[in-house]
């Protein structure tokens, strides 16, 4: 089961909460907000919780930094080839992952697969109604043009047959793309979601029919 | 129409030496897991875990400068 997104508003209002903390009613803040005082402060918030910050002898790629949250023990390992800036945006990052997930642990999840998928493709989690920037919504977009609702069959069956390297050949869509759409729940849900759609455009086909067509094309152009 | 169902992915070593990480850690009450992904542009599920593998196992260093 995929945790729920947060709210944009909701992110905001806890990082002024944390500046107004750390730096006070000092205007401007100081330009180099204590990651100190920022430790203190999630302390402070979440105080059933040991947090433990390891520089681990490792050179980073693809990942500066790691979160393990327990009941009473947060362990965050980043990565010492970092440099300063690198290394305390990714602790502040960690830091605020601890503070915006609710104790009832709504949003928690330890689903190491589906949480990699989901970074490595940009692609966020598949809830609906869920609030999300719009270079993840275009990632989206991209997907389903490419790799169209309308080839999504035989796109499976092929599948049975090749690697995902050889449809991204075949597609020439990058291959991580072509996995995400084959192997996670992206699948039943643009399915799902296509569907609807479908299922709408028949009804306005059919308005078109009853006359409505001029109507039906002044919506699509967003004229009244 | 049924639902069309994904079709699990075969996973490699990396990916099945960090899901028994996790899964042995949940047994210690592991309850929620982030990362701050750098450069993932050629990445995959299974290089991905390969270094966050290697990050668990790397020794711990000092950082005389983070709170400085």
């Amino acid at each position: 089961m995929k945790p729920p997104g947060h709210r944009l508003c909701d992110a905001f209002l806890i990082a002024r909460s944390v500046v107004d903390q750390v730096a006070g009613r000092q205007v401007p803040p100081p330009w180099e907000m204590p990651l100190s005082a920022v430790l203190e402060h999630t302390k402070r918030v979440l105080p059933e919780l040991q947090i433990d910050l390891q520089r681990r002898d490792f050179a980073a790629d693809q990942v500066a930094s790691a979160l393990f949250r327990y009941p009473q023990r947060a362990l965050i390992l980043y990565a010492g080839s970092l440099n300063i800036c690198w290394r305390r945006f990714a602790l502040c990052k960690e830091l605020a992952h601890l503070l915006i997930d609710d104790k009832g642990g709504r949003h928690f999840s330890t689903d190491g697969e589906a949480i990699i998928s989901e970074l490595i493709t940009q692609i966020p989690h598949l809830e609906p109604e869920s609030e999300m920037s719009s270079e993840m919504v275009t990632v989206l977009i991209a997907m389903e043009i490419l790799l169209p609702w309308r080839q999504r069959r035989a796109l499976l069956e092929t599948s049975r047959l090749h690697s995902d390297a050889h449809l991204a050949l075949r597609c020439r869509v990058p291959e991580k793309f072509i996995h995400h759409l084959l192997h996670t729940d992206y699948l039943p849900f643009s399915q799902s979601l296509n569907e609807r759609l479908d299922g709408e455009a028949q009804s306005s086909f059919d308005g078109m029919r009853d006359g409505n067509a001029v109507l039906y094309g002044r919506a699509l152009l967003g004229e009244s | 129409m049924n639902a069309i169902q994904p079709i699990k992915a075969p996973q490699g070593p990396e990916t099945r030496k960090f899901l028994a990480w996790i899964e042995g850690e949940r047994a210690k009450g592991l309850q929620d897991i982030s990362f701050f992904p750098l450069n993932t542009a050629h990445s995959t599920v299974e290089t991905f875990s390969g270094e966050v593998n290697r990050l668990l196992e790397a020794p711990t260093l000092p950082d005389p400068d983070l709170f400085r």
